[in-house]
């Protein structure tokens, strides 16, 4: 059953008994949230996503899949059971988490019972990791790349509930890749992410619907030179909902980052998408941009889309831009007049217009656009 | 045997009439050229044959191959053979030229029931095709038109129409935004491409493309209506004394 209000969630979560790492101090957490952190219906935040089912997910059996096998590589272990990895746990865990501006991964913190630590040591540079679906509700993955190490992730799922959180040592580097296949549950995403001096990110997010899904990403430039690269593409249909809300925090001086982000929403589905590039007041030479662009290919569909800017440095280099549109009129009868039909030229300016943000054929696929 | 054959063709975009009663027939082996000021209604008349639906049509009669087709789909009169190259080519960022090309061919050959073309086969037909038309073949993976300059995108639809070699092309201002070289060498390709079975319908404002492509008929297009058709020399005419003279008649 569904919890509707603030004061039985804390109630329920107050009386929720660990058996999951007892040895974690949730009491910082807990208190974040009594203080009034969940999410209210109707905030800015939560404006077209309402945030009560997420309170407390229903175990979403169906969209299951098989168990990943993570391959036995030295660098990463599995669990956060063992002694090896509680310190790298209790040393980087909520580290590049901010609860209260994201109160639904302080409950997944809570309630954790999956937990995989993945810690590329320094100066590595041959790992790739594939993850799939975990086996736990509250999943928590930590990702930390050491200092001029290298790091290719996969995830080929992203479950009802997981937390990724990764660590970019100076002069490290992370590329991150994220399938989210269509889902019939309330999915919860977080991603937050560190960047330390010369440190790179890139994410590339692939995205379906579910019921509802969330996906909520952090960036925190942390050095000069770090870099962020985040693209994402979206195809919705049915009456699918897709939330991503991003946030790319320069707290520090000659960063860069780029967010370039693409959808085609379909049918009755609904997506919602936020930007925000803030610039703390110290992160001057910051480079940063963001587009996110939207095909609306039926009159019932929802897209909402908000680029957000913060800055309070006064020499930054800093763009941004969103669309949402239709299909141009004028490509579709360059292609009819070449013979190629309608239904056909839709299908291929549609893909035309995501293949811009997709760089993988695994993502092309889930997608719908291969070639 | 008359390959188009437009009878009275009025059309109006609001309640604006563009098109005043055209008539117009185009016969296998022929070269035309339609020629006119701004505005006279020549895009509006290629536009119209090719289907864009931005357009009323009041009366009249469009035939390919005695078949009228004026409530056909674009993609419909495409299948039946008619091209229209046009002004301003379209940017498709995302789709290659290639991919393009290639729906273009095997749409036809599914609506002509022919089996569809083997990838390697068509990679070879449209190397040829660019290389004829001095393109390098690179360009081919690039996007549809997504960054070309002016002559390329010009040189790109005589590329589609040596490709998908229809019966009738309409060819909406090609000239226009070509160098003297590129002039040449995009007139040279649509030479190398008439023949006697097929048709071209040259829309130009200026003379210079038919130094290149010998038209057997032209034509001159001012206010909606065709107010002067003859031979060659009429284009000649025109380049002399501009298209005012025609236009008070």
């Amino acid at each position: 059953m569904g919890l509707v209000d603030a004061a039985s969630v804390i109630e329920s979560l107050e009386a929720f008994e660990p058996r999951y790492l007892p040895w974690l101090d949730r009491r910082d957490t807990l208190a974040l949230l009594k203080d009034g952190a969940l999410p209210r219906p109707n905030s800015e935040a939560w404006k077209y996503t309402d945030p009560v089912p997420f309170f407390d997910p229903q175990d979403d059996v169906s969209d299951r899949r098989d168990t990943t096998t993570i391959p036995a590589t030295p660098s990463h272990t599995v669990g956060f059971e063992s002694d090896t990895v509680r310190e790298l746990v209790t040393t980087y865990i909520n580290q590049a988490v901010d609860q209260r501006r994201y109160p639904l991964a302080a409950i997944s913190y809570l309630k954790i019972d999956c937990g995989v630590v993945i810690h590329v040591k320094p100066g590595d540079k041959t790992e790739s990791i594939e993850l799939g679906e975990l086996d736990g509700q509250f999943q928590r993955v930590l990702v930390i790349v050491e200092a001029e190490a290298r790091l290719e992730l996969i995830e080929t799922t992203t479950g009802s509930n997981r937390i990724v959180e990764c660590f970019v040592a100076p002069g490290a580097k992370l590329r991150h890749r994220r399938l989210q296949p269509p889902g019939t549950g309330v999915d919860y995403n977080l991603v937050a992410i560190n960047i330390a001096e010369n440190g790179s990110y890139s994410l590339s997010q692939y995205s379906t619907g579910a019921r509802l899904r969330r996906n909520d990403i952090s960036v925190n430039i942390l050095g000069t030179g770090a870099e962020a690269e985040l693209t994402g593409a979206w195809q919705l249909n049915e009456a699918l909902h897709l939330d991503n809300q991003i946030s790319v925090n320069h707290m520090f001086a000659g960063g860069t980052s780029r967010q370039h982000f693409r959808g085609n929403v379909n049918d009755r589905a609904k997506s919602i998408f936020n930007g925000r590039i803030y610039i703390a007041p110290n992160a001057q030479q910051t480079n940063a941009t963001l587009t996110n662009r939207n095909l609306v290919v039926s009159s019932e569909a929802e897209v909402y889309t908000k680029p957000e800017l913060e800055i309070y440095a006064n020499d930054v280099v800093c763009s941004h831009g969103a669309t949402i549109g239709q299909l141009d009129t004028d490509a579709l009868f360059y292609f009819q007049s070449r013979g190629i039909g309608e239904a056909d030229a839709r299908a291929i300016l549609i893909k035309g217009f995501l293949n811009e943000v997709v760089s993988h054929a695994d993502g092309r696929t889930l997608l719908g656009i291969e070639t | 045997m008359n390959l188009l054959e437009i009878s009275d063709l009025a059309v109006s975009v609001g309640n604006q009439p563009i098109l005043r009663g055209i008539d117009l027939n185009v016969c296998a082996g022929e070269v035309h050229a339609i020629m006119g000021p701004n505005g006279s209604g020549k895009s509006t008349l290629a536009n119209v044959i090719a289907g864009r639906e931005d357009y009323q049509i009041d009366r009249g009669r469009i035939a390919l191959e005695g078949q009228e087709i004026t409530t056909l789909s674009p993609e419909e009169r495409a299948h039946r053979g008619l091209f229209l190259a046009f002004q301003y080519p379209i940017e498709i960022p995302g789709v290659s030229n290639m991919e393009f090309l290639k729906a273009a061919v095997d749409s036809q050959a599914r609506a002509a029931g022919d089996p569809e073309i083997t990838a390697v086969d068509f990679m070879q037909m449209a190397r040829i095709a660019a290389e004829q038309l001095g393109l390098n073949p690179e360009f081919l993976k690039r996007g549809v038109n997504e960054g070309f300059s002016g002559g390329e995108k010009k040189r790109n639809e005589i590329l589609q129409m040596l490709i998908l070699k229809p019966k009738v092309s309409i060819l909406d201002e090609t000239d226009s935004g070509l160098d003297i070289d590129a002039l040449r060498i995009v007139a040279n390709g649509i030479s190398a491409f008439t023949n006697t079975t097929n048709a071209v319908v040259l829309v130009t404002h200026y003379q210079r493309l038919l130094d290149h492509i010998e038209p057997d008929f032209v034509h001159v297009i001012a206010n909606g209506s065709i107010v002067r058709s003859g031979d060659h020399s009429l284009a000649l005419e025109l380049e002399e004394k501009g298209y005012s003279w025609l236009e008070n008649d």
